[in-house]
């Protein structure tokens, strides 16, 4: 990656006016998947000078700032347990010290780990200028123009959990299940390899290991039966484990 | 781009291009623990601390650290040698190249979280690569600085 500017602005409006006048600016966030790009960026918008990170929690309503970084997710008191676990093997933790929830859902990327949890908790992302509006209809269909993304909320939900299976303790997933109570239950599978997605159940059972809701398919990680084998023995072991 | 680093506590005047990463800065100013390895963020050799974080230089941008704290361990020098008599003690180094990585990291665990057990230490060494151990010879020299020599 090669920057010719690179700014950091104090104030959000400046921020947002640089990033649709100036054609090619990017917003930086972690910085980490950014970097690894083979290109030249005529405009580095560091997003790090706007207070845009924390956590908090009002009326069973939680918002994660969009330049909260992952290790923050996973040692953080107010947060689900899902979020917990989907964070704590993304890398090692200095990666988790850099990389934001917000660069991992602008990313769309389809092995995110917290795009899956997030997806699960039927979180909704606050834009700029956009406004609200679900992390499902941005996974599918991304947003027309810029923009920068400032939190996500959910509700809380009443239990939680987390599991993929990786081939090394900090490789990407090869597919991951995340699974949320409320009066239903929210399942999410992420790497798929495509994107995550997510089916409500009124109950968890037999059925619902079944995973007919869902499609898997086959890349060099693993073939798609491999995958919908593995998804459903997460999805057994989160049932019982009191799910 | 000017910037001023706060390097082990000294001040440095640097003027760095935008795309310049802290690794090829330190290592300019002569802070050669600092390692490159794998070049994206994936191994741990060249970790340091940024106002007492642990993050791989590698992928952090010098304007980013304009005014901060970055320490290396050349700045942590007394802490790593006491943990480095029992890695010695345990035969763990080889070629020696990831240690000052592995060095770093668990300077930033024991500053967070004095007391680990060896689970916590293992799971925050996890990005910290060692290709010539198995990393069995690490977790005992750790367990034994954890036991004795803390
Ligand atoms: C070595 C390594 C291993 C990894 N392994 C995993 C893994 O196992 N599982 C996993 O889930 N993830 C993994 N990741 C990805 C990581 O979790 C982040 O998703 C990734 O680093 C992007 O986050 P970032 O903060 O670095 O974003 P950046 O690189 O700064 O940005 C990514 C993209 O999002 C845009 N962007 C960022 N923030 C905003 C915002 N607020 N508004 C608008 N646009 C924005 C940027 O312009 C850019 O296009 C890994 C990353 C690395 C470097």
């Amino acid at each position: 990656m090669r920057i010719t500017r690179y700014i950091q602005p104090n104030d959000l409006n400046e921020a947002y006016e640089r990033l649709v006048e100036t054609k090619g600016a990017v917003i930086m966030a972690g910085g980490m998947f950014l970097r690894l790009q083979h290109r030249t960026l005529p405009l580095v918008i560091d997003l790090g000078h706007l207070g845009l990170d924390g956590i908090s929690s009002a009326g069973g309503l939680v918002t994660i700032g969009a330049m909260t970084p992952l290790r923050c997710l996973e040692t953080s008191q107010d947060l689900p347990d899902i979020l917990k676990k989907g964070t704590r093997q993304v890398a090692g933790v200095a990666v988790r010290n850099m990389a934001t929830v917000g660069g991992s859902i602008m990313g769309r990327y389809p092995f995110s780990d917290v795009a899956c949890c997030l997806l699960a908790l039927d979180a909704k992302l606050k834009f700029h200028y956009h406004g609200e509006m679900t992390l499902q209809s941005f996974l599918d269909h991304g947003l027309e123009g810029e923009d920068i993304l400032l939190e996500v909320f959910f509700e809380m939900p009443e239990a939680s959990d987390y599991k993929s299976f990786r081939k090394t303790y900090t490789d990407f997933p090869t597919v991951a299940v995340g699974v949320v109570k409320r009066e239903s239950y929210t399942v999410a599978i992420g790497a798929r390899p495509g994107r995550a997605k997510k089916w409500t159940y009124d109950e968890m059972n037999r059925q619902t290991l079944a995973l007919e809701a869902f499609e898997f398919s086959s890349d060099r990680r693993a073939s798609a039966e491999y995958r919908k084998q593995l998804a459903a023995a997460l999805l057994e072991d989160i049932m019982e484990g009191g799910m | 781009m000017e910037v001023t680093l706060i390097i082990n506590g000294d001040h440095y005047g640097f003027s760095a291009e935008p795309d310049e990463v802290l690794l090829d800065t330190l290592r300019k100013l002569g802070f050669k623990s600092v390692k490159r390895g794998c070049d994206t963020a994936s191994c741990g050799v060249c970790n340091i601390l940024v106002d007492g974080k642990l993050v791989p230089s590698c992928a952090f941008l010098t304007v980013r650290a304009n005014r901060r704290n970055i320490t290396t361990l050349e700045g942590v020098s007394k802490q790593a040698e006491e943990i480095g008599n029992f890695f010695m003690a345990e035969g763990v180094e080889q070629c020696g190249f990831c240690t000052p990585g592995h060095m770093m990291s668990l300077i930033a665990l024991f500053n967070e979280n004095p007391h680990p057990d060896i689970e916590t230490v293992k799971h925050y060494l996890a990005g910290n690569m060692c290709r010539c151990s198995g990393y069995e010879g690490q977790h005992r020299a750790i367990e034994a600085f954890m036991g004795g020599g803390k």
